[in-house]
C-alpha cells in the first residue's frame, strides 16, 4: 500500500525501545507460578498412547472374568428326577433330597389304603 | 499453514503442558514485536511490560488458539491489542483531558521542541485507538490486511477503511515532516 508514499518514511523515524531485560524474568516466574499451581491439571490432560490392538487385548483381558461369571449365572440348574407311573395317567414329582435307604435293604410293601399309624 | 506456525503450535502445546523451555522460545519469538506494539498503543513502557507479561499468561492458560483460523502470531497481536485497549480506556476514564488532542498539536512547533520521532509519536499517539492499531500493526510490524483483521475481529475491508483515514489524518499533523522530506 502507497510503497513510495514520503509519509511511510516519516513515520519510520518513531522508534520503539527493545524492552527491559526486567520483564524476561518477570514473565519467566510468572510462567513458573502458574505450572507448579497447576500440577493437578498437568495430571488430568496427561495423554498416554496405546496401539489399538494393544488396547483391544487389555479390554478382552478385563472384561474375561466379567463375561465367564455371567456365563456360569444363566447355565441349566440341574433338575430333581421325575417318575411317571406306568398307566396312572398322572405325573408324580419325587424329592429325593434327604432320602436314606434302610440299612439292611428290607423293604416293605404297603397296600393301597392300607397303611396305618 | 507455514512452518513457523506449524512450529508455534507445536511449541504452544509443549508450553501448555510445562515445557518452559518451548516457552520460553515463543517468548523471545514474539516478545520484541508484541512490546513494541503494546508500547506504540499505550504510549508506556510500564504499561508494554504488563501487557507483554498478561499476553504470555493469556496464551499458556487459558488460549483457545486454533491453527486453522489464522497465525500464532495474529492470535498474540489479538491478545496484546485486547489488553492494551483496556488499559488505554481506564486511561480516558482517569484522565481529565478527554478532548481530541489534535487541537493541542502544532506539528511547526513540535520541530522547534522537540525530537523529529516525538513528533511522530505524538501524531500516532492522538489518533483514536482502532484507527491507530490498525497503523500501527501495518506501518511498524508489518502484518497484512488479513491478520490485522484477524487481530482486530473485523473485514479486511474495514481495516483497509481505518488504515486510509489514519493515514490522512496523519499525513495532514505531519505534513512539514513530510515537506521537508521531499
Amino acid at each position: 500500500m502507497k510503497e513510495h508514499d514520503p509519509l511511510n518514511s516519516v513515520l519510520r523515524e518513531w522508534e520503539a525501545p527493545e524492552p527491559p531485560s526486567a520483564v524476561d524474568a518477570r514473565v519467566r516466574a510468572a510462567y513458573r507460578s502458574a505450572h507448579r499451581s497447576s500440577l493437578w491439571r498437568r495430571i488430568w490432560s496427561a495423554q498416554v498412547t496405546i496401539p489399538v490392538p494393544v488396547l483391544a487385548a487389555a479390554l478382552l483381558l478385563l472384561l474375561a472374568p466379567v463375561l465367564w461369571l455371567q456365563f456360569r449365572s444363566h447355565a441349566p440348574a440341574p433338575q430333581p428326577a421325575t417318575v411317571t407311573p406306568a398307566g396312572t395317567g398322572y405325573m408324580t414329582r419325587i424329592e429325593t433330597a434327604g432320602f436314606k435307604p434302610l440299612p439292611d435293604g428290607a423293604t416293605r410293601v404297603i397296600r393301597s389304603g392300607g397303611w396305618k399309624q | 499453514m507455514d512452518a513457523i506456525s506449524e512450529s508455534d503450535s507445536g511449541l504452544l502445546e509443549a508450553a501448555q503442558h510445562g515445557d518452559e523451555s518451548s516457552f520460553l522460545s515463543l517468548y523471545r519469538r514474539y516478545r520484541t514485536p508484541l512490546f513494541r506494539f503494546a508500547w506504540r498503543l499505550t504510549g508506556s513502557v510500564a504499561t508494554a511490560e504488563d501487557v507483554l507479561q498478561e499476553c504470555f499468561l493469556a496464551l499458556i492458560e487459558g488460549a483457545s488458539f486454533d491453527v486453522d483460523r489464522g497465525s500464532l502470531r495474529a492470535y498474540l497481536f489479538g491478545i496484546a491489542r485486547n489488553l492494551a485497549l483496556k488499559r488505554i480506556r481506564l486511561a480516558e476514564r482517569e484522565s481529565e483531558e478527554l478532548e481530541d488532542t489534535e487541537a493541542d498539536l502544532d506539528p511547526l512547533e513540535d520541530l522547534l521542541s522537540a525530537e523529529r520521532s516525538e513528533v511522530v509519536a505524538r501524531a500516532v499517539l492522538a489518533l483514536p485507538p482502532f484507527q491507530r492499531e490498525a497503523i500501527v500493526l501495518f506501518e511498524y510490524e508489518e502484518l497484512s490486511l488479513e491478520e490485522i483483521a484477524q487481530v482486530a475481529g473485523i473485514e479486511a475491508g474495514a481495516v483497509k477503511a481505518r488504515l486510509h483515514r489514519a493515514r490522512e489524518t496523519l499525513r495532514r499533523r505531519l505534513a512539514p515532516l513530510i515537506a521537508a522530506r521531499a
